[in-house]
């Protein structure tokens, strides 16, 4: 079982991660953190809050930033952050024209250079019901993104049947390591393996998690004959990268919707195969929901993919073909 | 009497070119205005079609508009994409130095520009747009009123100028 845990220690630049984070932080806090010595790869978010320490999670664990540089646990030694640090942080996330993010701000998040994720938190303008706009910004949380390249390589060998790819379903609950799989199951399918020749694969990315895409170009790495419709709506995308793209293969993160489960069967009905994601805790627990569990009971995936972050995150618990007979782990359902 | 001739001449030639350049001045004034104005329509429409970011803006901008406000939008394209390191008001308040130097603006006419480095970079892009019609209108109707005085303080530097020369040669001789 311990083989399939897919997340080894991935390939992750520390310094260039770093640098692309302190740019967009005040040069106050730039200067704070810059002199940090730490393992920046271990780094796994920074919060700011107006009048409230820094606070870093860095090795699963929760710190703050003194005023000397150091990170310390007493969180009354924490450096408070000033609204001039938000304002000014704010800046440079959306290199002074946050108005030009105003799409990406009603959803709460930025992706920057690196494919890093901002999450944006303050007083929300509704308009008819409809989130307009976010004003008074005053949390702001860095997440820094971790792509993890091999992760993939001991599904790989379920998801190819015959030198073709299977439908196939990843199973999550959140932070269990779902996208950077599904990212490297596109980057591996994409470049191509020993099971598959290499293929055109079509991904939308409708939160930018998969490849991050900044000013168009993707910061993660997902392959050389991969096509990424950006922020757009997945049933919309599946559809126009049949039109326009012709893939092979079409990827999507997080189904849900009715219209993601009829645009599921455009791609079906047209020859190309599908990867998806999907939270959930197993085959059981997404069933009972209306839209996938049609998908389910017609057997539409040839392949359920179970990841658990219980003992480790992305591991892969179970297995299963389209007719719930378990293939690794587990006992057939 | 030729020394008196070729005196009286460099008089009422300086005096003349005094009064062109007082004309000439006020021309390059309402030019600026005019040149303003573009911009901001530059920038709205940027804003609206293209929702492109200000150092993208100004570096398409740059190199559309003539005068002092092309070099000073050239100036703000590069401190905005290279400099990240202060913020938008300070990168504001230097190119606002830069343009200073460089325009023949009065002092009300640059409140409108420190007032413009408020408005742009914040909020959502219908405020913005809303703003920048705001500014438009307030800028328009101080070109026009320039406009309408370009002409008079043409005229009117120049003939004083010739007058003054002319006056000044009589007194001298």
């Amino acid at each position: 079982m311990d083989n399939l845990v897919c997340m080894p220690k991935g390939h992750i630049d520390g310094d260039k991660h770093i640098d692309e984070v302190l740019k967009i932080l005040s040069v106050r806090l730039r200067r704070l953190v810059g002199r940090l010595s730490i393992n920046w790869c271990e780094l796994q978010e920074i919060r700011l809050r107006i009048n409230e320490p820094i606070i870093m999670i860095y090795g699963n664990r929760e710190y703050f930033v003194s005023e000397f540089g150091m990170l310390t646990s007493n969180s009354d030694k924490g450096l408070v952050i000033t609204q001039a640090d938000v304002k000014e942080t704010l800046e440079y996330i959306s290199n002074y024209s946050l108005y030009a993010y105003e799409d990406e701000i009603k959803q709460g998040f930025i992706t920057i250079q690196g494919g890093h994720r901002v999450g944006l938190a303050g007083k929300v303008v509704l308009e008819n019901g409809i989130i307009k706009c976010v004003r008074h910004i005053s949390f702001i949380n860095i997440r820094m993104s971790h792509e993890i390249k091999g992760c993939s390589r001991s599904v790989m060998p379920f998801i190819s049947l015959q030198r073709e790819v299977a439908h196939t379903l990843i199973i999550s609950p959140p932070r269990c390591g779902k996208t950077t799989l599904l990212r490297d199951i596109i980057r591996t399918l994409s470049d191509g393996n020993d099971f598959l020749p290499g293929m055109t694969v079509g991904v939308v990315d409708e939160r930018s998690e998969i490849a991050a895409c900044y000013r168009g170009i993707p910061q993660n790495d997902v392959g050389i004959r991969t096509d990424i419709l950006d922020c757009c709506p997945k049933s919309y995308g599946m559809l126009m990268l049949i039109r326009s793209m012709s893939p092979q293969v079409i990827a999507v993160d997080e189904l849900g919707g009715y219209q993601d489960i009829d645009a599921v069967y455009s791609v079906i009905n047209c020859g190309c195969k599908l990867i998806a994601t999907i939270h959930g805790n197993s085959i059981d627990d997404i069933r009972t929901r209306p839209g996938i569990r049609k998908l389910v009971e017609e057997r539409i995936f040839e392949r359920y993919i179970i990841l658990n972050g219980a003992k480790k995150v992305g591991q892969i618990c179970e297995i299963f073909d389209q007719r719930g007979s378990c293939l690794y782990g587990g006992e057939r359902i | 009497m030729i020394l008196k001739i070729l005196g009286g001449g460099l008089v009422l030639f300086s005096s003349c070119s005094i009064g062109h350049a007082i004309g000439r001045n006020q021309e390059i004034r309402t030019c600026e205005l005019s040149e303003l104005l573009i911009m901001i329509n530059l920038i709205k429409s940027e804003m609206k079609y293209a929702v492109n970011e200000l150092p993208e803006i100004f570096a398409d901008i740059a190199p559309r508009l003539k005068g002092s406000v092309a070099v000073w939008c050239g100036y703000m394209a590069e401190q905005l994409s290279e400099n990240q390191e202060a913020s938008f008001e300070k990168i504001w308040d230097n190119g606002i130095k830069i343009f200073d130097r460089e325009s023949r603006l009065c002092e009300g006419h640059m409140q409108y520009i420190k007032k413009l480095g408020k408005l742009i970079g914040h909020m959502d892009v219908d405020a913005q747009l809303a703003q920048l019609e705001l500014l438009f209108a307030d800028i328009n109707h101080e070109y026009e009123i320039e406009r309408e005085k370009t002409n008079q303080i043409k005229k009117l530097a120049g003939s004083m100028g010739i007058l003054g020369g002319i006056f000044l040669v009589i007194i001298m001789i």
